[in-house]
């Protein structure tokens, strides 16, 4: 009997921590699907939001693809122009200008200058056979020569006097003139 | 009966747990089966969104690009390359403009021949070798015949950029003192027109002959395009392109009113290129 009246309080009082445990795991219970519900929530309102910001995207691209449709004929003729400015280019890089060749050789050579032969001894290398009828007007051209600055641009890149002859007066000379090509 | 009772009395003792474990439950099938699926659905949506949105804005830049340029000056440029560098070959006017070249400097064709010999390649602008021969004269080694070259890497539009080379052995005569001329308007003449080989004989009366081989260019047009493959970069001119352009502006045109060359072609009525 003692003991009935004894344990009577704490049985109770278990009981109640029982119904008070269950009730506070009831409630994280709920409250953590409660905040998972939140959760799916939001992750379908952003799934939602994506969704619509890519068929906005799309919209924006197939508006700017059908303007860019429109210009179809400016463009084909842009890539037409610039495939045959590139082949223009590479054949105007590739060959060889004589006459800017002969005329840079002979432009070198002073204006007095009788030219009686222009020769290709190979590779933008030209052999000019002049006569100058002046001692100065030879030295001048002489000293030309040696002076590597006087050449011009780097479009003459060599010049070697060969053979030179005098008579009267008359400086005749043949000379070797590398140009650029 | 006790049994059942101490099964009954364990069971209520940890009810209190079954409903964080049934909450366990749900949340991981919820997460697992909804939310994650989503979570890389969202994901892969973003990506698509960002790629779509760059594609987008290139197609935008391009559009902008191509307004922005001068339909005016796009059109002169096509139309300068196009007869620069003509599409079709035609023989006629290609006498036609040899001879008013060499008339415009006073020199008279004596002979022309066009080979139109085996096809080859070879690639652009291989400077020959020039030989020393007797007199005012230069050689740059070439076999005369017709040639197709294929050029290097294209701009990626391109499929194969071909280029086919027309030799036109020529002999002319003139004076002496309008060869360098000569020479220099072939050099800044459209069609556009490469010298290869080149042999200057001093003839009387201070005259000159020039046999040369001169080389013709023609380029099929580019074909079909997908201007879905089209780059921003593929409609900007590089700096060599405009280069040419630039230079092409000032080059004599010699085929106004001829027939084959150039957009827009005019149909004229062909007479004798050689009745001087």
């Amino acid at each position: 009997m003692t003991n009935n009246v004894s344990l009577l309080p704490n049985q109770t009082k278990f009981r109640l921590d029982q119904i008070r445990l269950t009730q506070k795991a009831k409630s994280i219970s709920f409250w953590g699907l409660g905040v998972l519900g939140l959760v799916l929530v939001i992750v379908f309102m952003v799934f939602f939001v994506s969704q619509n910001l890519l068929s906005r995207s799309e919209k924006k691209l197939k508006t700017a693809q059908a303007d860019f449709r429109s210009l179809g004929e400016e463009v084909e003729i842009n890539q037409e122009t610039r495939y045959r400015l590139k082949l223009v280019s590479e054949i105007m890089t590739g060959r060889f200008n004589y006459g800017t060749a002969i005329k840079t050789a002979l432009d070198f050579l002073p204006p007095e200058t009788l030219v009686s032969g222009v020769e290709f001894e190979g590779k933008g290398v030209l052999a000019v056979r002049g006569c100058l009828d002046n001692y100065q007007l030879m030295d001048a051209f002489e000293k030309k020569m040696e002076d590597e600055a006087s050449f011009g641009e780097g479009r003459v890149l060599k010049a070697e006097l060969k053979n030179l002859m005098v008579k009267d007066n008359n400086w005749c000379f043949d000379l070797e003139v590398g140009v650029e090509i | 009966m006790s049994k059942t009772k101490g099964k009954s009395s364990s069971l209520e003792k940890y009810s209190h747990l079954l409903y964080p474990f049934g909450a366990l439950v749900i949340g991981i099938v919820v997460f697992g089966l909804l939310i994650w699926p989503k979570i890389d659905e969202i994901s892969s949506l973003r990506i698509e969104t960002k790629r779509k949105e760059n594609l987008a804005s290139e197609v935008e830049k391009k559009v902008r690009l191509m307004q922005s340029m001068d339909e005016e000056v796009l059109r002169r440029q096509s139309q300068v390359a196009d007869t620069a560098l003509p599409s079709k070959k035609n023989i006629y006017d290609l006498v036609v403009v040899m001879k008013n070249i060499s008339s415009k400097h006073g020199f008279k064709v004596e002979t022309l021949k066009i080979a139109m010999g085996e096809i080859g390649s070879d690639s652009v602008g291989v400077k020959g070798e020039e030989k020393k021969e007797e007199g005012l004269k230069s050689d740059q080694e070439e076999e005369v015949g017709s040639e197709t070259e294929v050029l290097g890497a294209s701009t990626g539009l391109v499929k194969e950029e071909q280029l086919e080379k027309l030799p036109i052995k020529v002999e002319l005569v003139g004076k002496k003192e309008d060869y360098l001329n000569l020479l220099l308007a072939m050099e800044e003449a459209i069609p556009l027109l490469s010298i290869n080989k080149l042999d200057l004989k001093s003839g009387k009366n201070e005259t000159v002959r020039m046999e040369m081989t001169v080389a013709v260019y023609f380029s099929p047009p580019k074909g079909s395009l997908d201007l879905d493959k089209i780059n921003l970069s593929d409609l900007m001119m590089t700096e060599d392109e405009l280069a040419a352009a630039d230079r092409l502006e000032g080059f004599e045109n010699h085929t106004s009113g001829l027939s084959g060359v150039g957009p827009n072609k005019p149909s004229v009525i062909r007479e004798d290129p050689f009745r001087f």
